[in-house]
């Protein structure tokens, strides 16, 4: 039975990616390198204000002055920021009103991915802000949701269209001197999508974007900015999928969330970004700041992630729990396989009285990868009669792998309450005996056991969502899982 | 004006670290040159500053200070008596009186076989400033050596006495226990003087247990002076180490204890207990390596913050590749009271190994209020309810203590100290 599991594991670390293929569309490219001038050359681009530019300068200049931080427990060659290309968009940026008048070869990536804009616009009410590298290609649902005032756009239309917003709430969150990469997004950031959903408004469907890196050698770098407003209400999905690279491709992302006054978001993310072949070669370099803020009373921010992509993993979306009684929460399946390394969890800052977060991290380990969670949990000296409960698990599959944990708790206030566990083991060979013994085979019990784990992260996804992390978890430890 | 030059902030030491004659005392200092005060950018001393202890100057240890000496304790011991950190053998009782056991002055075996064979093998002084420190220039400190197969017979009782501020007392001990030995010590840092929060202990011990040997270690610090602690530790095939720290004083307290389970079914047990007011920072780092298969440990931390008090824990357990079939399991659990209290805790697991189960567990809170409400009903004052659930609270790390005589005396000292909570 040992042999079983150990074929089942051979296959799961030599499974390819399923998904690697390269879509041929022309594409508009800035000159490799950073500077001041490819600064100005994006922002150009895309007609953007002084105000935009200026802002975009900054954090350019801020950029320059950090160090590249190296504290995470992750390992990857130097890289050299100048031989990267900063601004790549599709050159025919079509303007259309169906999916009809699509670029064909555009549909059928979609089609090859599974996950089509047919299948995607029949499943209730999703609508799509695809983006195709950089540029928002397609924007649907516009009209259902302009009925109730909600604003979701791509990032340089609010740009032009909104500045008031952009300017009050851009950075607020992230602020440009936040981290390393976080400044390089600020001065750099090619699109992205912007949402704003009116006080007292239920957002009426999930809201949903596709991000995909498509152009060799391109860095992208999306930003996100989502605004509830008091008392309304968000359902927010974001996936990813990548085609096969040689060369590293690095995702500096930046995602910020603003509750305002008993507003919730509740943000979902399916990750697969190409994650390299099996000895490592390739494979996106995920380095994103993820952070909301509970602004107002009562607020509460959800974050949900199932991560199966990516050469490196490097991100932490986090909670400000400012207003009193607010509410943060983290829910996170992160599966690395071969020579994958991820440094995920979260950060629950607590500065409202009243204010709860509750974490749940899931991670499985296979092949030769190395798996951590890092989180904060800062209870601060006003934060009277907070709470919080975390657990990390981790499970290893193989014994080439790691599975780490690094949980920082700081307390400053007698009334809160802090609570952390965590696990680490293998699957117990009496468990898959159990299951053998009634008839289920080797690799559907692992199956079994591998979905049971994760249960309580998955059954946070929106339906449609779920359905995807169950398959996108399928493919990455295929062999052994459903 | 003219140009200021750096001043190396460790100025203030350096004076009395030099022209020792231990071994490896030039490296060491050459080593306490190059390394940097560790400042909160440091991972390992993110919370706890150091900074500060080298903004005074420092006297040599006084050796030869006259003491009132503490009642003994109300048990059989052998008591070994260090004041400001050097032997005194007018105050200690007999040590020769078991066959194949050596307890005495470091100092003055340290041309002996065993000794150099051992000495400084397992702390290294190219990364821990205080552990560069220590090597450079040790005052003294306790040889604890257990031939094959002995059992000794009593509890070592080493006490160690301050006597004044601004002293620099750098305590060095040895510990070998070979094979199938065992070995029980309780040693306790205690001050005559109010003063003493200006003096800085820096201190470092050795243990090696060998196969199949046992080692039971008591440590007690309730005294005010500043601790800085290294205690590293091998555990061989079979061997079990335990250790439990209990800290009711200080000023600034740091315990590292760096544990290497080098052979199969080693054990280790870390157990502490902190009762931390006023403004006492305690900070207790602990490493546990596994580094072989089929080697367990066992971490109990548990804490009551109270006042301007700041406690810190840091808990690393980590499971080498193949280091298979591992089991480690630590807790630590918190309870803060006064709005000032402050807590940081930071429990990692580290794993390389598939077939192991390893958890950790951290909590932080305050006395349950129900307990208390269930007590005041019955008539309990609010004071009394607080300690008899503060109390209990500690339970069951004192019960983890073996010794039953030094359990019953911890006990009454802990349970004196919560009425000052």
């Amino acid at each position: 039975m040992a042999q079983d599991t150990d074929d089942i594991l051979r296959e799961v670390t030599s499974k390819e990616y399923a998904y690697g293929f390269i879509t041929a569309i022309e594409s508009d490219k800035a000159a490799k390198g950073l500077s001041e001038d490819i600064v100005r050359f994006i922002s150009a681009k895309k007609n953007e204000p002084e105000w935009m530019l200026e802002w975009r300068l900054e954090a350019y200049r801020i950029w320059q002055k950090m160090e590249e931080p190296h504290w995470a427990h992750v390992h990857y060659p130097k890289i050299d920021y100048q031989n990267a290309y900063y601004y790549s968009a599709p050159k025919k940026k079509p303007t259309l009103n169906s999916l009809d008048e699509a670029d064909p070869e555009l549909i059928a990536t979609f089609e090859k991915l599974g996950i089509s804009m047919e299948e995607q616009k029949r499943l209730a009410g999703v609508a799509v802000d695809i983006v195709f590298d950089s540029v928002s290609v397609k924007t649907t649902f516009q009209a259902a949701l302009k009925e109730k005032g909600i604003i979701f756009c791509s990032f340089s239309d609010a740009v032009h269209e909104h500045p008031e917003l952009i300017k009050k709430y851009l950075g607020s969150v992230v602020p440009r001197t936040d981290n390393y990469f976080a400044a390089l997004n600020s001065a750099v950031f090619s699109d992205g999508s912007f949402c704003y959903i009116p006080p007292g408004v239920r957002c009426p469907m999930e809201l949903s974007t596709y991000f995909r890196i498509n152009e060799a050698m391109t860095g992208q770098f999306e930003r996100t900015l989502l605004i509830a407003d008091e008392g309304a209400y968000v359902s927010y999905l974001e996936g990813c999928t990548a085609p096969i690279r040689d060369e590293h491709q690095l995702h500096a992302a930046v995602v910020e969330l603003v509750a305002l006054k008993d507003a919730e978001i509740k943000y979902s993310t399916v990750q697969n970004w190409y994650p390299g072949d099996k000895d490592g070669k390739g494979g996106i370099y995920n380095f994103v700041t993820k952070r909301g803020m509970c602004l107002g009373d009562r607020s509460k921010i959800s974050w949900t992630q199932v991560e199966t992509g990516s050469a490196i993993t490097w991100k932490y979306p986090s909670c400000v729990l400012k207003g009193d009684y607010s509410t943060g929460e983290f829910y996170s399946v992160a599966v690395t396989n071969n020579r994958q390394q991820a440094d995920t969890g979260t950060k629950m800052t607590h500065i409202g009285k009243g204010t709860k977060s509750t974490i749940v991290s899931k991670g499985i380990s296979a092949g030769f990868s190395n798996n951590s969670y890092r989180g904060l949990v800062k209870i601060g000296k006003g934060a009277k009669g907070a709470r919080n409960f975390s657990q990390c698990d981790s499970l290893l599959l193989g014994d080439r792998c790691g599975a780490h944990t690094f949980p920082y708790i700081e307390s400053e206030n007698p009334t809160a309450m802090v609570e952390h566990e965590a696990t680490t083991s293998k699957i117990g060979e009496d468990q898959i005996f159990y299951l053998n013994q009634r008839g289920i085979e080797t690799e559907k019990a692992v199956s079994l056991i591998v979905n049971g784990y994760c249960k309580e992260v998955l059954n946070q996804l929106p339906m449609e969502f779920a359905v995807e992390a169950q398959k996108l978890l399928a493919v990455s430890l295929e062999g052994s899982v459903g | 004006m003219s140009t200021m030059t750096a001043i190396d902030p460790k100025a203030t030491v350096l004076p009395l670290l030099e022209g020792s004659a231990w071994p490896g005392a030039a490296e060491a200092l050459e080593q306490v040159h190059g390394l940097p005060v560790p400042s909160i950018k440091t991972e390992a001393w993110k919370y706890t500053r150091v900074g500060k202890l080298f903004n005074q100057p420092y006297a040599a240890p006084k050796g030869d200070a006259n003491v009132v000496m503490p009642a003994r304790l109300p048990f059989e011991v052998t008591r070994v008596v260090f004041v400001n950190g050097h032997f005194r053998a007018d105050l200690s009782d007999d040590l020769k009186g078991q066959p194949h056991v050596v307890i005495d002055s470091l100092q003055h075996h340290l041309s002996h076989g065993p000794v150099r064979n051992h000495y400084g093998h397992i702390t290294p002084v190219n990364e821990r400033l205080f552990s560069a420190m220590n090597a450079a220039a040790p005052t003294d400190g306790l040889l604890l050596l257990v031939f094959k197969n002995t059992t000794v017979e009593k509890p070592v009782h080493v006490l160690r006495i301050t006597t004044d501020g601004g002293q620099l007392i750098q305590p060095r001990d040895l510990f070998l226990i070979q094979e199938g030995a065992k070995a029980e010590v309780i040693e306790e840092h205690i001050s005559l003087s109010s003063e003493v929060t200006s003096t800085l202990v820096n201190s470092v011990r050795e243990s090696y247990v060998a196969e199949g040997a046992e080692l039971l270690v008591h440590k007690l610090q309730r005294d005010a002076a500043a601790h800085i602690a290294q205690e590293s530790v091998q555990v061989d095939a079979k061997g079990h180490y335990s250790i439990s720290t209990t800290t009711l004083e200080g000023s600034l307290v740091r315990n590292d204890i760096n544990v290497s389970l080098s052979g199969p079914e080693a054990h280790a047990e870390l157990n502490g207990v902190y009762l931390l007011n006023g403004t006492t920072h305690c900070d207790n780092h602990t490493y546990i390596g596994h580094d072989v298969p089929d080697c367990t440990s066992d971490e109990l931390y548990k804490g009551i913050i109270a006042e301007k008090g700041t406690g810190v824990f840091n808990g690393k357990v980590y499971v080498k590749q193949d280091a298979q079939r591992t089991r480690a399991y630590q807790s630590n659990a918190n309870i803060l009271q006064g709005d000032d209290a402050r807590i940081f805790a930071k429990p990692e697991l580290e794993i390389y190994a598939d077939d192991v189960k390893c958890s950790h567990g951290c909590t932080i809170g305050r006395l349950d209020e129900k307990g208390l409400f269930y007590l005041r009903s019955r008539g309990v004052s609010e004071s009394e309810a607080r300690r008899m659930l503060s109390h209990a609270f500690m339970t069951d790390v004192l019960e983890r203590i073996t010794n039953e005589d030094w359990r019953k005396h911890l006990a009454s000292l802990i349970d004196a100290k919560l009425e000052t909570l």
